[in-house]
């Protein structure tokens, strides 16, 4: 009897994922980080195509010297919670300006985007509440479920209809209910019917709080999401988002239409017990924001990266993860075996990408996830292509 | 979605390691279960049902409790 029993599906699956000590495709070892783009890995110097990096701000000269700054100016860390000696006026600071990116009145920093979701979800719904959450969510939004006194309940993805049928069935305790989305889903790419679910939300008096972790900074004329883009940010409730893909940092944030939001500074645990993030992170992140909120420029050149690539990538011949382009294209496959070629093969290709395999995976599916950045050039992106180009008649003939 | 072998089972077949159902393949099972019956079944109840029988028992309370 061991406590390690319990680990024969990750022990199985650990196995069949080793490749004869070659670099694994989890937790893949970055030996140098050249730029937003550009590693070195197992020894070569590798195109970055999985990193979340949407805008390529980790390298950007003002983010840096902004984080360099801070350092001089507040040291390394802030060694306390913000409820207790981790309050800086940077931390403060940076919440004024993404309430102020929303036009919103409260916006509450997080440690981490896992923890913003944690905190806000956990908090916003207690006892007696309800918690209305897409089937595919991410793992911080169902721990949230976990972590919360509510009754958790899930509804099919991006699937309005059931998600009205399960409203519908709560009756009056609908208005205690808070239903979470992303906006766009960062394992296939595929985004959310945010209109359709805006109006069955509000028609059964629910909340509504959308997770735009991976659409922050790409969508909207500002760069604040989808939401902004699609034209409801006077009808979402709250929005959670993260700092550690547009904006190149660490850590997340709920902001909200409603000022009680505030009060989740006395009652979210996930926000009281933990140190607040470093002076460095915090002064990086708020000039990738005031970057993001005029980057017109970045958002339209990775969307140029997207169309390009996902037109490529179907004449190829491969399955994408949703047929509408955008920073996160999923390549994807049935069997585990097939994804694991294609991740081995581009990267000895010379490019960088996400192997997903289940259980964190939905439907069962295996997937070769590559991001896109704005920072990528157009050759290192030709590149990309040229390596999907040469795998997939192998591909093709592997699947008989 | 059921592995092959398992016609015979038992309801104290455990959903994981007999059934060989993994967590995301126990919700859509669940979620086609709602669908059938019209019931929202919280995540707790499912978090509590490790066998087939738990998991009937858990979702008679709740079509009990609604009546």
């Amino acid at each position: 009897m061991s406590l390690f029993d319990k680990f024969a599906t990750q022990r199985a699956l650990q196995s069949a994922l080793a490749d004869g000590g070659r670099v694994p495709a989890l937790a893949t070892p970055m030996d140098v980080i050249h730029s937003a783009t550009s590693a070195t890995i197992g020894g070569r110097r590798m195109v970055l195509a999985g990193t979340n990096n949407y805008l390529g701000l980790t390298f950007d000269d003002e983010c840096r010297a902004a984080a360099i700054a801070a350092i001089e100016s507040h040291g390394t860390g802030t060694t306390g919670s913000r409820m207790a000696s981790g309050n800086y006026a940077g931390h403060r600071a940076l919440e004024q300006a993404m309430a102020d990116a929303f036009g919103w009145p409260s916006a509450i920093v997080f440690s981490t985007g896992y923890q913003a979701n944690l905190g806000a979800i956990s908090a916003l719904a207690g006892a007696d509440d309800f918690l209305m959450v897409d089937g595919d969510s991410h793992a911080s939004i169902h721990d949230a479920c976990k972590l919360s006194a509510a009754t958790s309940i899930r509804f099919r993805h991006n699937d309005p209809e059931n998600l009205d049928r399960r409203l519908a069935r709560l009756g009056e305790d609908a208005k205690r209910t808070l239903v979470v989305v992303e906006s766009l889903y960062s394992t296939l790419g595929d985004r959310a019917p945010l209109r359709a679910i805006v109006e069955v939300t509000k028609r059964h008096g629910a909340w509504l709080l959308v997770d735009e972790a991976h659409s922050f900074g790409a969508f909207g004329a500002r760069g604040t999401g989808l939401c902004e883009e699609l034209g409801l940010l006077d009808q979402v409730d709250f929005i959670v988002g993260t700092f550690s893909k547009s904006l190149g940092g660490i850590g997340g944030f709920c902001v909200g239409r409603h000022a009680d939001l505030e009060l989740l500074r006395l009652a979210s645990r996930p926000y009281i017990f933990t140190a607040s993030p470093a002076p460095a992170v915090i002064a990086a992140t708020h000039q990738a924001l005031r970057r993001v909120l005029r980057g017109q420029d970045l958002r339209e050149r990775l969307m140029a990266h997207a169309r390009r690539f996902y037109a490529e990538a179907t004449r190829l011949g491969y399955r994408l993860g949703t047929a509408t382009p955008g920073p996160v294209a999923a390549l994807v496959f049935s069997e585990r075996e097939a994804a694991q070629a294609l991740w081995r093969g581009l990267f000895d290709a010379g490019v960088y990408t996400n192997l997903m395999v289940p259980p964190a995976t939905p439907s069962g599916l295996s997937l070769v996830r590559i991001s896109l950045s704005a920072a990528h050039s157009n050759d290192e992106l030709s590149r990309i292509i040229a390596a999907l180009a040469e795998w997939a008649p192998k591909l093709a003939a592997a699947a008989g | 979605m059921i592995q092959p072998n398992t016609v015979g089972l038992d309801g104290d077949a455990d959903l994981a390691r007999e059934v060989g159902l993994d967590s995301v393949q126990v919700m859509d099972m669940i979620m086609e279960i709602e669908d059938s019956l019209d019931i929202s079944v919280p995540v707790e109840v499912l978090a509590q049902a490790r066998t087939v029988n738990e998991l009937r028992d858990g979702i008679k309370r709740l079509i009990g409790s609604s009546s």
